[in-house]
């Protein structure tokens, strides 16, 4: 028997060790920023980075980064489900049924305006689900099922941060002026980031953000639904379930009713924000502002039209 | 640039104030102020993107297009790529202006359509003949009979068929009526090549046949398939394959060369009879085959053959019909100088023609006759003769031989021999002969003559007289109460008896004898023993007058016991009987006459002259001859080694007087 090394099998797999270490870094970049400031999404500082470092990267590395993320992406979306918050069983029903008419309103106005400004359909789901749901990781997650276009995918994530954070400044000034008391429901209900949920609910303190985080972990929840919506949209010949949203599932049930362990949440927060960090490396950004001002605009209506119905049902004394 | 790029920098700007200052005013944390920064670039970000969309696309598509040349400056280079590709257009402009201008020296007309109106128009004249102006605005319907976007189409304009391409809206009409004639003159070609019944054979430089048509195979019997690339040679017996080189190499040099009655084979084996054109296939002036035209002469020649034949058979039977006419003219002329009366009647009865001796004999000039009825010829007793014979023509009797009588233009009644001949157009042609009565009359032994009744006491003397005449062909009849056997005479018989002695009906059993020449003997013994005397002279006066006027024989009255007065007043109305004392028999006569005939024109007989001409046997002629030498009317000389027959001067004085 012969013993043959294949340098060039070698050469690569010492290439793919550096790079899975760099977004490795980058994930840990993000996560240590979120939790310095939570309105400061991990995945989002990851990808922001990912696509500064990408700029200088070449297509070797590149190739690198994708096929590593042929890997990474399903095992970190598999066990990003620990990172899920399921509703609490003592909230409101009434603010259940609110918050569920609130993320369809903002799914829908987000979706049919993104189509009426000329986006793709793909991307007007991406935006839809982002604002609707949970910002990045709803992205993420449909994005595994949808394989989408990297711009698409891309510009949703930049789209939906601007305008959230957009949205987390505002709220608190709002709602001090209206209503302190409902600042929560606001939040929850409307801004697509957990993070920014908590950054923007804080303002009126920890019970307030607990609160929000709980009319969010509704929204949340709601990916599971969507997920599977998606998978029975984009499905070519009969219904089929990619295997990471069945472990994805599976890990937001076990960790919600079993509790998870800190360290477990923070390796699959830092793997999912290294996935993000990932994608940024493979994206042109001439591709992404290319696409131009609809993506914001659309996701900026869904954010108003929210609000506005939000202030409607405060006006009415629904809420 | 700058115009674009600040209404984003003013834009962002504000938003970035705005947000600043609500977050300080309202107290909020100073970390928002990231979010500002971060809010400001996204929004920056995609303003750009959407500001510095269509200059990427310029980019992009100059660097797609490999039109964009590298420069650290991208307006720059964007800039001269934009130029150069202008400078390229402009280029492809006038190559486009150039091809234009090709393009309308061709037969074509190029035109936009809007909806179903003709907006653009370019070179209409070539197709339409009017102006481009003046087709701009007309309708699809106001030019187009048929219109096909991408096909053919008629056109009411100069050009009537056109072939219509279209990209777009735009349409390129292309005059292809050259090209229509040209196909249906290269159909009606390929129709005659395949339906011609003359041989076409396509062959290549090497004479290899190419294409063979429908009449090769009808001619030759091979398929098409059998032949195709088979040499020409394969029809062409071996010893005209040196006249077929021949014919190649005539065909290379002046273009075309012909084989007259050439023999070709077919499959079968059958030699056929060709005329050949073997003619040279050039295209743009090189040599690219052959083609050979056979036409099938073999039934022809056939045909030519039997024409020859017919030919000379027809020159036969015009030489014979030459002969046949000379023939005829000299018989003419025969009848026109013939001896004999010659005259012709046709089917009505009127005469025809009239022969010079007619002239003669009867008196009426050619130009007199020709017309008449032929009856003014006959006495009256026989004006139905006429009728007579054309009733035995009719019968189917070819020759009609008879003694009778004519009447010439004076009135004069003459006995003649009658031959009556059918014609073709149911006439018939008449010869008469005068009879020579005078010298029949001479030739008898007893000096009798017709249309004369004879009274005889004696009557042997009458019995020889009956069988004398009837030795001249007379019909003898006997009107007696004696027995026939008394007479020993072949002779009809009236037996006379008391039941038969009807006066009338004598007379009519007499006169109505047939023919002319009728020797009736009348023996009275028994009438004048009944003492019917006045009956029987009357009827001896009315068979006398009516055998005179009719001239139809001899009557010769006997009796022997009639009383001196009966006999003398018999006597007054008969004449006597008289033997000749010098009668020659008339056989003998003939020779005589015959002898004299040839003397007159210094012809000397032999005995075998004589046997051919009379067709008598050498006995009989010997015989003759003798009595002849013995009455001294001829002489028997020897001249050479052969001999031959003198007439005397005795001889000749009774021909003379005979005749």
């Amino acid at each position: 028997m012969r013993f043959e090394i294949d340098v060039k099998k070698f050469t690569y797999a010492k290439n793919d060790i550096k790079i899975l270490a760099l977004l490795i870094m980058l994930g840990a970049i993000g996560f240590a920023v979120n939790t310095i400031d939570s309105g400061l999404d991990a995945l989002f500082i990851a990808f922001f980075l990912g696509i500064v470092l990408g700029h200088f990267m070449g297509n070797e590395e590149r190739h690198c980064v994708n096929r590593i993320l042929k890997i990474m992406l399903p095992i970190a979306i598999a066990l990003y489900g620990f990172n899920i918050y399921t509703p609490t069983l003592s909230i409101n029903p009434e603010k259940i049924l609110i918050t569920i008419a609130i993320s369809l309103t903002i799914f829908l106005s987000v979706y049919i305006s993104s189509l009426k400004l000329g986006n793709t359909r793909d991307l007007s789901i991406l935006l839809s689900c982002g604002s609707g749901i949970c910002g990045l990781s709803a992205i993420a997650i449909i994005s595994s099922i949808m394989k989408p276009k990297k711009y698409e995918f891309s510009s949703a994530i930049i789209a939906i941060t601007v305008v959230g954070l957009i949205c987390t400044v505002f709220y608190p000034v709002i709602a001090k002026l209206l209503f302190p008391e409902k600042l929560y429901l606001l939040a929850g209900s409307t801004l697509p980031q957990t993070g920014l949920v908590k950054i923007s609910s804080s303002v009126f303190g920890n019970e307030e953000v607990e609160k929000a985080l709980s009319i969010k972990s509704i929204r949340i929840a709601m990916i599971a639904v969507v997920a599977f919506l998606i998978s029975f949209i984009y499905s070519e010949k009969r219904f089929y379930v990619p295997w990471f949203i069945v472990a994805f599932l599976t890990t937001a049930f076990l960790g919600s009713y079993f509790g998870t362990a800190e360290f477990l949440r923070i390796f699959s927060a830092t793997l999912f924000a290294s996935t993000l960090a990932g994608i940024g490396m493979t994206v042109d950004l001439k591709e992404i502002y290319r696409v131009g001002l609809k993506p914001l605009i659309a996701v900026s209506i869904g954010a108003i039209t929210s609000f506005t119905i939000f202030i409607l049902l405060w006006l009415g004394g629904v809420v | 640039m700058i115009s674009r790029i600040a209404p984003i920098l003013v834009a962002t700007s504000s938003i970035s104030i705005l947000l600043t200052y609500v977050i300080l005013s309202n107290n909020l944390p100073l970390s928002f102020l990231i979010y500002v920064i971060i809010i400001t670039f996204g929004i920056g970000f995609f303003a750009f993107g959407s500001t510095f969309k269509h200059y990427f696309e310029i980019k992009e598509f100059l660097e797609s297009r490999n039109l964009l040349i590298s420069s650290k400056n991208e307006l720059k280079a964007i800039e001269i790529s934009v130029k150069n590709l202008i400078e390229e257009l402009d280029k492809t402009k006038n190559s486009f202006k150039s091809i234009l201008s090709a393009i309308s020296e061709l037969d074509v007309w190029i035109f936009e359509v809007e909806g179903d109106k003709i907006v653009k128009s370019m070179f209409s004249e070539n197709i339409l003949g009017i102006k481009d102006s003046e087709t701009v605005g007309k309708k699809i319907e106001d030019i187009f009979v048929k219109f096909n976007p991408n096909g053919e189409s008629e056109v009411k304009g100069k050009v009537k068929i056109v072939e219509l391409k279209s990209s777009g809206n735009i349409f390129i009409a292309r005059n292809i009526e050259r090209r229509k004639n040209l196909e249906r003159e290269l159909a009606l070609l390929k129709t005659v090549f395949e339906h011609s019944i003359d041989a076409i054979v396509l062959l290549d430089l090497d004479s290899k046949i190419v294409s063979w048509n429908k009449g090769a195979e009808l001619m030759f019997g091979y398929k098409a398939e059998e032949v195709i690339g088979k040499p020409f040679t394969i029809i062409v017996p071996q010893e005209f394959h040196e006249t077929c080189r021949k014919n190649f190499k005539k065909a290379i040099l002046e273009g075309y060369a012909k084989d007259i009655e050439s023999i070709r084979i077919a499959k079968n084996g059958e030699k056929i009879i060709v005329d050949q054109t073997l003619t040279s296939i050039y295209n743009e002036g090189e040599l690219i085959g052959f083609v050979s035209i056979m036409r099938d002469i073999t039934k022809r020649k056939e045909m030519e053959m039997k024409l020859l034949e017919t030919c000379d058979e027809l020159e036969r039977k015009t030489n014979d019909l030459i002969s046949l006419q000379r023939e005829l003219e000299y018989l003419a002329r025969i009848v026109e100088t013939s001896n004999d009366a010659i005259y012709s009647v046709d089917a009505e009865g009127k005469i025809k023609s009239w022969n010079r001796t007619a002239e003669k004999l009867l008196g009426w000039k050619r130009e007199e006759i020709i017309g008449k009825d032929s009856s003014i010829l006959l006495p009256e007793e026989i004006k139905n003769e006429t009728a007579v014979i054309m009733q035995r023509i009719r019968d189917g009797q070819r020759e009609l031989r008879f003694e009778t009588r004519r009447l010439t233009k004076g009135g004069e009644i003459i006995s003649v021999d009658v031959t009556v001949s059918p014609l073709d157009n149911s006439g018939f042609s008449v010869i008469l002969r005068p009879i020579a009565d005078s010298l029949e009359k001479r030739m008898f032994r007893f000096n009798v003559e017709r249309g004369r009744t004879y009274f005889t006491k004696d009557i042997y003397q009458a019995i020889e007289v009956l069988k004398d005449l009837k030795s001249f062909g007379y019909n003898a009849v006997i009107v007696s109460r004696r027995f026939p056997e008394e007479f020993k005479i072949d002779a009809r018989f009236y037996w006379l008896s008391d039941q038969s002695m009807d006066f009338e009906g004598i007379y009519d059993f007499i006169a109505t004898l047939e023919g002319w020449r009728n020797a009736v003997l009348i023996d009275l013994d028994y009438m004048l023993i009944k003492g019917k005397f006045n009956e029987a002279f009357t009827l001896i006066q009315k068979l006398r007058d009516i055998y005179y006027i009719l001239n139809k024989g001899i009557i010769i009255v006997h009796s022997a016991v009639i009383s001196k007065e009966g006999e003398a007043l018999l006597r007054a109305e008969c004449l006597e009987i008289k033997a000749k004392a010098s009668a020659i028999p008339p056989e003998a006569f003939e020779i005589l006459k015959l002898v004299y005939t040839k003397a007159r024109f210094g012809e000397k007989l032999s005995i075998k002259d004589i046997m051919n001409e009379l067709g008598v046997t050498r006995n009989t002629i010997k015989k003759r001859l003798s009595y002849l030498t013995e009455k001294g009317l001829i002489r028997v000389v020897k001249e050479g080694r052969e001999k031959v027959i003198e007439i005397t001067d005795e001889g000749k004085a009774i021909v003379i007087d005979a005749i």
